[in-house]
């Protein structure tokens, strides 16, 4: 049975797995990888051509200027913000903060499509439509980062707060030495998801950024490889890696916060 | 005592930033939208009762929108909800397996959707003209490979904060691994199994950028859901219809978060 159940597992991971595997066997190939799997080519041979014509597209490379740009600026916004907000939902227990972190909840939980009229009309009356930072002040403003700080904060004991407080003379000592160092592996997940949320970020510049040279790698990589000649899984992995690399860095620790949640 | 007033002043004062630009961004254009919704339209702001919605309850775009994503929703969150129950006990069971399999698990959450899509588009050989069957089974295992493994984590982190007297007195009554699991493993955890429902569910909402990069605006009418006509709308600049079909989103998507919430308290009240 054991070793069954161990089997299963093994087949399931390896499922999980596997698209990435072949995704980055197939941007190493001179050809198509999945069509020669289905059978429709004979031959297949070991290439970097694809990253090769990756660095020299200059259309796509613009793309990831402008995700990076993006990401960049969202990153600087929700990051310190969302600590801010965090320690103000869970050390201030008023009514108000109880609705507001509903409210929070609340929006996570809508698709962006709830809000699209509205921040379309905002952005072009606020001068800010078809300009990067009209997404990069929407998203960051987004609720996940807020909710997660305040997870993280919640789970820290009261007895420990209150000493601290006897302690240090201020919030933002208090807030320094005592809370941050407890929550630094949670905020290393905050920055991963955060990054993963702005990188990966398609439903809010299809609406705010109609000019497609601002639109990010996101958005625009499908089109500009269909428009290429050639197999375009290089530029695939390649807008995969940051997050990757990310992810091996701090991402092991996702666990612990799913414990938290 | 006052100083600690004082306190909690300063972090009211310095926490409101970030709320602000919250409701600026976010909460506010909520409310505008169930405002826009009985305008005539976005441009032209003459309150024009229902009729916003009776348009949308007689078309058949609407309508094909609404069932598709309920039906290729509801599919996505069961057979995503199946895979996590059968995953979870798996990585239970084998705790020197669980480490690299909550990393395996949760990685294609982050890898970005045009990333995937890429694969996708060439096993499935998407196109606006693909059979339906395929085009759905290409949604649905998209949805799966990047949603399904974090069901799984939370689940299995649920699972595992299960006392160990309880499961070695239903071993000493002489339950099987199965009925364990069955009876009750996931009795105890069935507020966080409702919670894993929540999560999908909210995964389920934002399938539509996968489904964008997938099909493009106009895909074949089985995957044809409610997003893609709201946003079809929105390039005839439609606003009114939009605002209204938003508003009916919302609705569907508060009833299944508020069934998810009853589900959340029964289970925690059951534990």
């Amino acid at each position: 049975m054991k070793r069954l159940s161990a089997l299963l597992l093994t087949a399931v991971l390896t499922a999980f797995a596997l698209p990435l595997i072949i995704l980055v066997i197939a941007s190493v190939c001179d050809g198509d990888l999945i069509v020669f799997l289905k059978g429709g080519q004979d031959t297949l041979s070991f290439s970097t051509a694809q990253y090769t014509r990756f660095f020299a597209n200059e259309e796509m490379l613009r793309r990831f200027g402008n995700s990076l740009k993006i990401t960049g600026g969202i990153l600087l916004i929700q990051l310190p913000l969302s600590m801010l907000g965090g320690l103000y939902l869970a050390r201030c227990s008023w009514r108000i903060t109880r609705i507001i972190r509903f409210l929070l909840l609340l929006l996570l939980l809508l698709p962006f499509q709830s809000v699209m009229v509205p921040v379309f009309k905002l952005a072009r009356w606020t001068g800010l439509y078809d300009r990067h930072l009209a997404v990069i002040i929407l998203q960051g403003f987004s609720p996940l980062g807020m909710l997660i700080v305040w997870l993280l904060i919640s789970a820290i004991p009261q007895e420990q707060w209150e000493a601290a407080q006897l302690d240090c003379k201020s919030q933002t000592v208090t807030f320094c030495r005592v809370v941050l160092p407890q929550i630094a592996s949670g905020l290393g997940v905050l920055l991963l998801l955060c990054f993963a949320e702005a990188w990966n970020l398609v439903d809010a510049p299809s609406v705010l950024l109609p000019d497609p040279y601002l639109r990010p790698a996101s958005m625009a990589l499908n089109s500009i490889s269909s428009r290429d000649k050639g197999y375009t899984y290089g530029d695939a992995v390649m807008y995969s890696l940051p997050i990757i690399a990310l992810y091996l860095l701090i991402g092991w620790r996702m666990h612990e916060a799913a414990d938290t949640v | 005592m006052k100083q600690r007033t004082k306190r909690n002043v300063m972090l009211s004062l310095a926490g409101m930033i970030p709320v602000a630009g919250f409701c600026a961004c976010w909460l506010i254009p909520l409310c505008m939208t169930f405002w826009y919704a009985f305008q005539h339209s976005a441009f032209d702001l003459r309150f024009v009762g229902l009729d916003n919605f009776r348009y949308l309850l007689g078309n058949d775009y609407f309508w094909q929108g609404m069932g598709n994503l309920l039906l290729l929703g509801g599919g996505m969150i069961v057979s995503a909800l199946l895979t996590a129950l059968l995953t979870a006990p798996l990585l239970c069971a084998h705790p020197r397996l669980s480490g690299a399999g909550f990393a395996i698990l949760l990685l294609p959450l982050l890898i970005p959707s045009v990333s995937a899509v890429k694969l996708w588009q060439s096993v499935f050989d998407t196109s606006s003209f693909l059979a339906p069957a395929s085009s759905a089974a290409s949604l649905l295992t998209l949805f799966l490979w990047k949603y399904a493994g974090v069901g799984a984590v939370l689940l299995c982190t649920a699972l595992k904060k299960i006392p160990q007297s309880i499961l070695d007195a239903a071993a000493l009554d002489g339950a099987g691994a199965i009925r364990t699991y069955l009876r009750i493993r996931l009795p105890i955890a069935g507020g966080q199994l409702a919670g894993v429902l929540i999560v999908l569910t909210m995964f389920m909402f934002r399938v539509y950028k996968e489904s964008y990069l997938l099909f493009g605006l106009y895909p074949s009418a089985d995957v044809y859901m409610l997003q893609h006509y709201m946003n079809n709308q929105y390039l005839k600049m439609n606003l009114q219809y939009v605002a209204a079909a938003a508003v009916v989103l919302t609705a569907v998507a508060l009833l299944l978060y508020g069934a998810g919430w009853l589900i959340l308290r029964k289970g925690r009240w059951l534990a």
